[in-house]
């Protein structure tokens, strides 16, 4: 299938206001048409230019700089010199006609542009089947900054001084002329427009993201609130300084203060499972990346309907369905942004790739995406166009960043709490003198065992830990945010404790039986 | 007996997200005891071999370390000290790795040890040996 329909199909499945700010492909394309419509009528079909532009890569030198100035700090934003071995001397003699593409950023737009090296003796005859190089088209390279106006003429000179210094062929009969092309503007003009466009568009739609991501994350904390509702949530509890220790009142919870924090630990929980954006094998790129998204998205969706969640049936609190809502409607607009995101990207590598291809102009220049975002930079850099990918995120796995840590912490997730021994919550806790955390029950048949290191770090912790050890605050936290799965684990302990008694007392006097 | 927690998580893991080259795989009727196999790490003297192990959880486990033994033939000189906060994945990991660089110092079976300690060269030439004979499909 052509891409241009695989495109227009792609951007049928977006929200209209994304829709209308995608790259036009087949106006691009159009434009391509003209630029070689334009070329042919100088005389440099696709296949001539190849032919000169091949030739002239024998003298064409590395060193070259495309602006004629010298260069500013930092790299040259743009590579517009068609790739030589650059090793080529520079000292041989070049052949004529010679011909260089340029992409021209002095006026602050890219203006394409042919360089062309002509011997003065020799008429230039670039295409044997058509005419002279039209001398109306052509604008002869003087000191001055290049006017671009297409018909602007000016008589020939030789290579002026200045040029000489950089290597470039000096002859006294070389002509130097300079070939504006005016639909090749307008197509990079078109480009890097929507480009830009698209850019700004992003910034404003990462702006309101942010926003209603923040007034969620208020509506969850709302919503999801522990045992005493009192509580200030703490990601990390280790200390032991009782000013963070939250007293529990149980009668809060059975008093006015409805909570659904269960509910939206199993949402949280399920949404961490089904890994929509995220796949934890190898990294999946483009196309395979958002298929397989959209497919984790809908596992998600239809795991909370079975829960009766995804309408907010299952909750208590009118709130908490407000809320659903909205978490599941930023979670669509990352789908949405991913699918743009691989069309634009798509789009832009597809048409500058037929761009060459059709013009034989060999552009080497990288669009950077208007969805790569340069990390640890508010804005985005300031120039479009970059010759390395540098250090850049997507933009919607910054969106998914910004849920994994704004939205989903607000639940605590018992995972974080559990004992690495029994794997269930690390209740009542206990911390070693090393740092370690297991639980009271995992410990006592440590000691029983003898086992003196701790199972994490060998430190020996183990035999000396006592009821000095234990984690009150972190106690007070879980009993605060996991009430159930607390009292499960204490009485699970005491079975367990109790049928061990049991067993050693068997032991120790033989003939007892054990049921 | 109701199966630990502990081993149910793991075993799900295991299931559903193998490490490369290890499958486990536990027995209907006893949750406890897994059907193990290993492939031989590339450039070891066990490669291209694929080793059978059987793989138990006793009682006390994780207190106490599953048991662990070798069904195909394997010339090997050893076979790590216990945590409880060691898995059943990072033990077959484990003998995974001793595949790719067998450590006499620490033996299990003396004999091999003894052999690789002396003559090293020979020593992996008995395990490609073993390898093709015994652990080839
Ligand atoms: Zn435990
Ligand atoms: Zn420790």
């Amino acid at each position: 299938m052509h891409f241009s329909k695989t495109y227009s199909q792609l951007l049928s499945t977006l929200p209209p206001d994304l829709r209308d700010k995608a790259i036009e492909y087949r106006q691009l394309k159009k434009l391509i048409n003209q630029v070689v419509v334009e070329l042919t009528a100088l005389g440099l079909s696709p296949e001539t230019l190849q032919r000169i532009l091949l030739e002239s890569h024998v003298t064409t030198s590395a060193e070259y700089d495309p602006k004629g100035k010298s260069r500013e700090s930092g790299p040259n934003p743009l590579s517009l010199i068609p790739s030589g071995p650059s090793e080529a001397s520079s000292t041989e003699p070049p052949l004529f006609p010679r011909i260089v593409y340029e992409l021209n950023t002095d006026s602050g737009e890219i203006e394409p542009r042919l360089r062309l090296w002509t011997s003065s003796n020799t008429q230039f005859l670039l295409d044997t089947t058509s005419q002279f190089v039209n001398p109306a088209h052509l604008e002869v390279l003087n000191d001055k900054p290049p006017s671009l106006a297409p018909c602007d003429v000016e008589v020939e000179v030789d290579s002026p001084p200045a040029r000489s210094t950089l290597g470039e062929p000096s002859f006294a009969e070389s002509r130097e002329l300079v070939i504006p092309l005016p639909s090749d503007s307008a197509f990079f003009h078109s480009l890097i427009h929507a480009t830009q466009t698209l850019s700004l568009f992003l910034m404003a739609i990462r702006k309101e993201f942010t926003q209603n991501m923040e007034d969620l994350a208020r509506n969850i904390s709302a919503t999801a609130k522990p045992m005493s509702s009192k509580s200030s949530f703490h990601t990390y509890s280790s200390s032991t300084n009782p000013a963070l220790v939250t007293i529990r009142s149980p009668a809060s919870y059975f008093g006015s203060s409805k909570s659904d924090l269960s509910a939206w630990r199993e949402v949280f929980q399920m949404y961490l499972e089904s890994e929509v954006f995220e796949s934890h094998g190898e990294q999946k790129r483009g196309e395979r990346a958002v298929e397989d998204a959209e497919h984790r998205l809908g596992l998600f969706l239809r795991r909370l309907g079975e829960r009766g969640l995804a309408d907010g049936s299952g909750m208590k609190l009118q709130q908490s369905k407000q809320a659903m809502r909205m978490f599941l409607e930023l979670n669509a607009s990352i789908l949405n942004l991913l699918k743009f995101q691989y069309a634009t990207n798509e789009a832009t590598r597809k048409i500058l790739k037929k761009h060459t291809k059709r013009t034989a102009l060999p552009i080497n220049l990288v669009i950077s995406s208007p969805f790569s975002i340069i990390e640890d930079a508010h804005q985005p850099s300031s120039s479009l166009i970059r010759t390395s990918s540098g250090n850049t995120t997507s933009l919607a796995l910054i969106l998914v960043q910004a849920i994994g840590q704004t939205i989903i912490p607000i639940v605590p997730d018992i995972d974080d709490y559990s004992c690495v021994i029994c794997s269930d919550i690390a209740f009542k806790p206990i911390r070693l003198h090393c740092g370690h955390l297991f639980c009271v029950r995992c410990l006592v048949k440590m000691q029983k065992r003898g086992q003196a290191n701790c199972p994490m770090c060998r430190a020996p912790t183990v035999l000396i830990a006592n009821r000095s050890n234990v984690d009150w605050a972190l106690l007070n936290f879980m009993r605060d945010w996991f009430p159930a799965e607390a009292k499960k684990k204490m009485e699970q302990n005491e079975k367990e404790a109790a049928k061990e008694e049991m067993e050693e007392l068997g032991l120790n006097s033989s003939g007892c039986i054990i049921g | 007996m109701a199966l630990p927690k502990r081993i149910i998580k793991e075993t799900e893991r295991l299931v559903a997200d193998p490490a490369p080259g290890i499958s486990a795989a536990p027995h209907e009727d006893n949750l406890r005891y897994f059907d193990v196999t290993i492939q031989g790490p590339d450039g070891s003297p066990f490669q291209n071999g694929v080793f059978s192990l059987e793989l138990f959880l006793p009682e006390e486990y994780p207190m106490a370390p599953p048991k662990v033994r070798f069904l195909t033939k394997i010339y090997h000189p050893n076979i790590d000290k216990w945590s409880p906060a060691l898995q059943i994945r990072t033990v077959l990991l484990s003998i995974q790795a001793l595949l790719s660089a067998p450590n006499p110092d620490d033996p299990l079976a003396t004999d091999v040890a003894k052999h690789y300690k002396e003559n090293e060269k020979d020593a992996q030439r008995v395990s490609r040996e073993w390898t093709e004979r015994y652990a080839s499909s």
